[in-house]
């Protein structure tokens, strides 16, 4: 007996060593080799007593016999599979076009598609594609991790969504004419030169308060309304357009000094 | 005409073509880092959701990318500011290498990374990587919304169209553009081919055609490097017409800018506007203006225009510039009777010449005092053989030196906070004469609230010469005698009326109350006093006496705000209200 196993090792690895394939499992139900990566939970694991699978998400492809989710996960379909409307019941009056939402009933024994429910709207019921068993995934290939996706440490906590009350301060040089008003023309404006009118501060001062969404960069220049009376450098050169980047957080203050305008000596 | 003159001219015009043509010919010898992708798409109906940045393409799509990919599907999601896109359904990918069936594709370009859902025997996940379309990486996990459609269903697009051409960073022309509006409610007919630049590039900015009260241009053709749009404007002088713009940009600060203003009457300006970076610290810049009368493209009646070329170096703690003008007051030849088709047009022979040196200083401390000052100065010389301004010296020389002086800002009664600037500048002309030009500013502000802000102001404006009829006014501002505003004489424009006394002064007092209770909602008033001498009087001289002023600013859409004011003038020659709203609609 340990003669056979010992033949059946050695056998295995002189295998290995050659480079042949050891079939290992069925197409779809390989372990990932360990990776920084964590695999997807396998939260609609099969009970003793498995209940139909039902995965939600946006169809992007019903074709050769595929349902094909944006997750980019392929569903067989059962050759007797139903398609109807999630509102009506009925078969869908609309064309099963890419980008349309549907839940998925599958069939845990045989990994088929019984049916898709179809709408226009996201719907709510069962899991989402990415998050289903990947032995239910049709896929040719075994999956391999992409170093592309290991995930990074954000550098703040805050949610990046959430709006940020930008104040942008800007101090003028002493000859700009009084009266005159200074803008912020902005690449998001199409750099129109009065894009962003500025509200006076004091004698030299003007100021501006926006709401911008976490991880808005925006481009600026200051005007005085024209471009022949943008800023440039103190030497009177073209300076490249600053760059307001907006990280999180409740609030964030931009001080800013115009040196000179094309205009004036 | 005085032929000693002409062959400096025709230098000057020369060099006018040479740098009108440069932006050509630095592109040429330019290497691209990487030339970027562009994108072509076909469908049944491409729609253009400006808000979002979302193209969503549907019915028999086909998207061409310049790398030689061709991608045939029943629809396709462009987010232009993730720079990606996803074809989907019945996807048939044609590449360099060969030629796939499959779900969908998506190509996210700044990462050259293109994810496939090939449906050959089974289905399967494909990532090409670095363009290589000859070796996918099979089975390759995917980001999670690869191919994810972007729903735009509670939108409505800005313009729609049956094939756009997408160059990621600059722009998308649309061919044709049906532009809709209100929600949906007004759609214009297919236009012709419409072209939206949002390049990061400010230089397609630069606007080389003259002020008029709407503007409303039509880019319709680009390329990264270049715009051309027409423009419809409307002036009240004027009144309703076509101009034509062409924009140029190469390297990262440099363009060149044509514009003929206005395209469709004959009085008509054509203007080229370049700036071109010789090093890091110097630039070239040409600005020409050719003004003409005629009906189209015939024989004008009357021709002039000057050609203003700069040099500008940056020194240790100030900068250097050098300036040549050209200006000629008729380009055409000499009648008879002279003048060109009516007295209206005459012949006018002079075609002055002005070479300058200007020498301005960065701002400095004024020791430990927390005071801060520039100096400026500059020297001219003028030459025209037909006399200058008038008179009949062929040569002048300008010598100016002037300052600007800043305090602090100083704490002062009521918790308010003062600051003072001073700008003075002499100029001296050999006719002989002199100008003097002074601005002295007193501010005094307090924040009410962090929300609401007041500023008094005092304003003194002087200007004073021996002799108005001995000055000059040139294109060349490094004559000291360009100042702020174009004037006809040289002189400053004094609160908005141009001056015509040897000596005029303005004291104004100016309140500003600026309220900003949110980041969508700003209001400003401004209200102003004038006191101008000699004479302040209606059609005379003199701004008005009493002036406000109040401007909103307001949040309209997600991504638009609407920018509205009005003026008073206290019955200042019968007029109370200014005559229009002004009006502007920008993003933020």
């Amino acid at each position: 007996m340990t003669r056979v196993l010992l033949l059946g090792i050695v056998t295995a690895l002189t295998l290995l060593a050659a480079g042949v394939a050891v079939p290992t499992a069925a197409v779809g139900d390989v372990t990932p080799a360990p990776t920084q990566q964590t695999p997807p939970p396998d939260i609609a694991a099969p009970s003793p007593t498995p209940e139909p699978l039902l995965v939600n998400g946006q169809v992007i492809d019903i074709e050769r016999g595929y349902v094909v989710f944006s997750s980019g996960d392929a569903f067989k379909l059962a050759p007797n599979a139903e398609i109807v409307d999630d509102i009506s019941g009925t078969t869908p009056t609309y064309q099963l076009t890419p980008g349309i939402f549907a839940v998925a009933t599958l069939d845990p024994s045989s990994g088929l598609v019984l049916s898709l429910r179809t709408s226009h709207r996201p719907l709510s019921a069962g899991t989402p594609a990415a998050q289903i068993p990947r032995r239910y995934v049709v896929a040719a290939s075994s999956p391999r991790p992409n170093p592309d996706l290991v995930e990074r440490h954000a550098l703040y906590t805050s949610v990046l969504s959430k709006a940020v009350a930008v104040t942008v301060t800007v101090a003028v040089p002493p000859e700009t004419p009084f009266n005159d008003d200074v803008y912020m023309a902005t690449d998001t404006s199409g750099w129109n030169p009065q894009a962003i009118k500025m509200q006076r501060l004091d004698g030299l001062h003007f100021r501006i308060q926006m709401d911008l969404r976490g991880g808005t960069e925006i481009h600026y220049l200051f005007t005085r309304g024209t471009w022949n009376n943008v800023e440039l450098d103190r030497a009177g050169l073209q300076r490249k357009p600053r760059d307001l980047f907006v990280p999180g957080g409740d609030s964030q203050i931009v001080d800013a000094t115009v040196r000179r305008w094309a205009d004036l000596p | 005409m005085s032929n000693r003159n002409r062959p400096v001219g025709a230098v000057v015009f020369l060099l006018t073509v040479f740098f009108a043509y440069t932006p050509s010919l630095v592109q040429a010898d330019q290497q691209p880092e990487k030339a970027g992708v562009r994108l072509t798409v076909a469908a049944d109906r491409v729609a253009y959701y400006s808000d979002a940045a979302i193209i969503l393409a549907r019915g028999n799509v086909r998207v061409w990318v310049s790398d030689g990919v061709r991608i045939e599907g029943d629809a396709c999601s462009i987010n232009m500011s993730l720079r990606r896109f996803v074809v989907a359904g019945h996807v048939r990918l044609e590449t360099p290498a060969a030629t796939y069936s499959g779900a969908a594709f998506a190509d996210f370009l700044p990462f050259h990374r293109a994810y496939f859902i090939p449906l050959e025997e089974l289905p399967d996940r494909w990532t090409f990587l670095n363009d290589d379309w000859v070796n996918p990486e099979k089975g390759r996990e995917m980001p999670g919304d690869a191919f994810f459609l972007t729903d735009m269903s509670n939108s409505r697009p800005f313009i729609t169209s049956k094939r756009m051409v997408i160059d990621p960073e600059n722009y998308i022309q649309f061919s044709p553009a049906s532009f809709v509006f209100f929600n949906a409610g007004v759609a214009t007919p297919p236009l012709p081919v419409y072209v939206r630049n949002f390049s990061a590039n400010p230089n397609f900015s630069v606007n080389a055609l003259s002020g008029a009260s709407f503007d409303l241009p039509y880019g319709f053709a680009a390329s990264p490097a270049s715009l051309d749009a027409a423009h419809f404007r409307y002036d009240p002088i004027r009144k309703t017409y076509f101009s034509f713009e062409h924009h140029s940009v190469f390297g990262e600060q440099g363009y060149a800018v044509f514009s003929l203003n206005p395209a469709t009457q004959p009085a008509k300006q054509w203007n080229v506007l370049s700036y071109v970076p010789s090093s890091p610290r110097s630039a070239v810049v040409l600005n020409t203006q050719l003004f003409t009368f005629q009906s189209g493209l015939t024989q004008p009646l009357s021709s002039n225009g000057f050609a203003d070329l700069q040099y500008t170096q940056a020194l240790r703690q100030s900068a250097l510039k050098f300036e040549l003008t050209q200006v000629y007051d008729s380009l055409l030849a000499p009648t008879p009777l002279g003048y060109y088709g009516d007295p209206s047009h005459p012949f006018v022979p002079n075609h002055p010449i002005v070479t300058a040196l200007s020498w301005s200083g960065f701002d400095q401390r004024l020791g430990s005092s927390g005071f801060s000052y520039r100096l400026i100065s500059g020297l001219g010389q003028m030459h025209d053989g037909f006399g200058i301004s008038g008179t009949t010296l062929h040569d002048v020389q300008t010598v100016y030196a002037g300052f600007v002086l800043s305090t602090p800002l100083y704490r002062a009664p009521l918790q308010t906070a003062a600051i003072g600037t001073y700008q003075l500048q002499h100029v001296w002309l050999s006719f002989p004469n002199s100008a003097d030009f002074q601005t002295l500013t007193i501010s005094d502000s307090k924040r009410v609230s962090n929300k609401f802000f007041l500023t008094g102001s005092l304003l003194l404006q002087s200007s004073a010469t021996k002799n108005l009829g001995e000055t000059l006014a040139s294109p060349n501002a490094s004559t000291g005698m360009f100042p702020q505003s174009v004037s006809p004489n040289g002189f400053p424009i004094m609160a908005g009326v141009a001056t015509l006394f040897p000596h005029v002064t303005n004291t104004a007092l100016i309140l500003t109350a600026a309220l900003a209770p949110s980041p969508n909602f700003q209001f400003t008033f401004i209200a102003q006093q004038n006191h101008y001498t000699p004479i302040q009087q209606p059609f005379v001289a003199g701004p008005p006496r009493y002036q406000a002023s109040a401007d909103a600013r307001m949040r309209i859409s997600r991504t638009l705000f609407l920018d509205i004011g009005r003026s008073y003038y206290f019955n200042w020659a019968n007029q109370r209200w200014s005559p229009t709203f002004t009006l502007q609609v920008s993003g933020q």
